[in-house]
């Protein structure tokens, strides 16, 4: 459940741009009962230009004051810091 | 045009897309990016808009701005500005401890330079010298002015070096480097300063009409010790 689009959603990143993200993600909390939670995502990639890494840094902040409702954020530099298992370690560790 | 106070505008079409998401589950993810104008068409039924960066991009020919890369994406320094002047706001990340602070290590790059500047030998050293002025929240007056000339000091009670290369240093890209070596100055300066002190930046008349940009070569953050001097005593985050 959910691997499809998630997966589907990292292909989307691009290697060297970067890029915010919204993911609406769900998963299934302790008694067994499914949860949402929305991600902010900055993908900041190391290979990115360092202007462009700046700018992404320099205005992240405000961006995500623009939407409402963000319960979680993630910054990554590296596909390795967006899985499935880390967003879902995320959630959990926060509480239900 | 919310967010603007840090130079970014966002299109109402990326916060709507934002409330399909988040109210009618509309789609499972959206990707935004910083652009001009989006000229990339939709890659996924999920793909918006843009942000559009306003300010960030604006090519004023007197205009320039300064935006510091602190280590980790977020934690920003980051301004504005028209004329010869320029004024920001070290920021800090909510989550960050009010007391803390960073040296902000600059590197004044022309960006748009006006050729006459950088082939002309006259106005170089006046051109060069750009002083960056650290007002902390806790009293408007001046705490620590620096001068990024390469042969200036920069008073005290703020320490000017030449930043050393270090690995938090960003890794410059191919673009960076030319600058550097044709840019007349480059000099770097470190400047402590705590999140929440104002931040203005004086550039030379000399150095009027081009767009000068300022690389941050590195920012590290430091805690509690600075705190215990007292300099940084009673400083506070930035309220907005």
């Amino acid at each position: 459940m959910g691997q499809a689009s998630f997966a589907e959603f990292t292909a989307q990143l691009p290697e060297a741009e970067c890029r915010y993200a919204v993911y609406d993600f769900s998963y299934v909390g302790k008694e067994g009962v499914e949860k949402s939670k929305m991600f902010f995502i900055s993908w900041v990639p190391d290979v990115a230009p360092v202007k462009k890494k700046m700018l992404y840094a320099s205005s992240k902040e405000s961006f995500r004051r623009a939407l409402d409702g963000i319960q979680l954020e993630i910054q990554a530099t590296d596909p390795s810091e967006i899985e499935e298992s880390v967003l879902r370690d995320k959630c959990t560790t926060v509480g239900q | 045009m919310s967010g603007a106070a840090s130079g970014v505008a966002v299109e109402d079409a990326c916060v709507q897309t934002y409330l399909d998401i988040k109210r009618k589950r509309a789609h499972k993810f959206v990707l935004y990016h910083i652009g001009a104008q989006s000229k990339q068409p939709p890659r996924s039924r999920s793909w918006v808009g843009t942000v559009a960066s306003g300010a960030f991009e604006t090519s004023r020919p007197a205009s320039f701005r300064l935006s510091c890369y602190a280590g980790s994406p977020g934690r920003v320094f980051s301004g504005t500005g028209g004329s010869t002047r320029s004024r920001g706001r070290v920021s800090g990340e909510q989550e960050q401890g009010s007391r803390l602070g960073g040296w902000l290590s600059f590197r004044c790059c022309i960006a748009g330079a006006h050729p006459a500047l950088l082939c002309s030998p006259v106005p170089r050293a006046d051109a060069t010298t750009m002083k960056i002025v650290i007002v902390h929240k806790s009293s408007p007056t001046v705490r620590a002015t620096a001068h990024s000339h390469p042969h200036s000091r920069g008073s005290q009670p703020c320490k000017a070096q030449r930043a050393a290369p270090t690995a938090r240093n960003p890794v410059p890209d191919a673009q960076t480097r030319v600058r550097r070596r044709t840019d007349p100055c480059a000099p770097a300066t470190h400047v402590f300063a705590s999140f929440g002190a104002r931040v203005r930046i004086v550039l030379p008349l000399a150095a009027t009409g081009c767009r000068p940009t300022l690389f941050p070569t590195c920012v590290e953050l430091t805690e509690a010790p600075h705190v215990g001097t007292g300099v940084l005593r009673g400083v506070h985050r930035a309220a907005a």
